[in-house]
């Protein structure tokens, strides 16, 4: 893989791992500053509705929707070179209108090496399941 | 034409052919366009791999029409990016008694390895509520 301070594949998937970490820890925090820092400027996230948000929509979402990771996420992480895709799902409890609603969703993100280190560039959710859904 | 944009036309090329085989329900063409490892998120926020993603193709999914807008393709080294919204028109296992009767559309999420025939790695569907 070309080199983000890595030596070899593993080495990727842990510092990969670790920014997933972080991208969590700030989202159950509301650290705007660190997902600043995480996500790159092209960054854009497809929320469960199939909204597309820019990287500064998307802060300010995680800032309007509080949210914290209520199980820990079975995380499959592949790379490609510069580029890394990491899927796996993930349950969340989201504050709406002061109530808390526990979801599941999927989600998949694509990491790429900028700059020498691991910054997100997509992010894409798609709700669990519910009732009468299909396809 | 640089080599890179001869690649795109072929991977907006393989595209085609993939919505055409999966309209068509040519599961063999199907097979033939994805890696291995092919890994798919479906609007239920089901993973499935390359075997099962055929099987509840082939069990449960009729495309009757696909249509791909607002199209973007990025090459990232080794693979592309390629996102689009998708409106199918599709019957469902159970549902529509398999009339083409259910509309949906998809912000879509396609990875190709370019090095490795263009062959597509991942895909997640999100359905646009």
């Amino acid at each position: 893989m070309t080199e983000p301070g890595a030596s070899n594949q593993s080495e990727g998937e842990r510092q990969l791992r670790q920014l997933e970490q972080r991208r969590s820890d700030a989202m159950d925090s509301g650290d705007a500053d660190t997902l600043n820092d995480v996500y790159a400027e092209e960054f854009q996230l497809v929320h469960g509705d199939g909204t597309l948000d820019d990287k500064r929509g998307a802060i300010e979402a995680a800032r309007r929707v509080p949210r914290r990771v209520v199980a820990k996420r079975e995380l499959s992480v592949r790379i490609f070179g510069d580029t890394a895709l990491l899927t796996g799902p993930v349950g969340l409890a989201v504050t709406i209108d002061a109530e808390e609603r526990t979801v599941q969703v999927y989600m998949t993100q694509i990491a790429r090496v900028i700059e020498g280190r691991w910054q997100f560039i997509w992010a894409q959710v798609t709700l669990r399941a519910r009732a009468g859904a299909a396809t | 034409m640089s080599s890179r944009e001869l690649e795109g036309q072929n991977l907006m090329h393989q595209i085609e052919l993939f919505d055409a085989a999966l309209v068509a329900g040519d599961y063999e063409c199907l097979r033939r366009c994805v890696s291995p490892n092919y890994m798919m998120i479906n609007p239920l926020a089901q993973r499935l791999n390359k075997e099962a993603w055929l099987g509840w193709l082939r069990r449960d999914i009729r495309y009757h029409r696909i249509e791909r807008n607002q199209v973007s393709n990025r090459v990232l080294g080794a693979v592309w990016i390629v996102t689009s919204e998708v409106r199918a028109v599709m019957s469902v296992a159970g549902l529509s008694n398999g009339e083409p009767g259910i509309h949906h559309t998809f912000r879509t999420e396609l990875w190709v390895i370019s090095a490795d025939g263009l062959l597509l790695e991942h895909v997640h569907l999100t359905r646009m509520e």
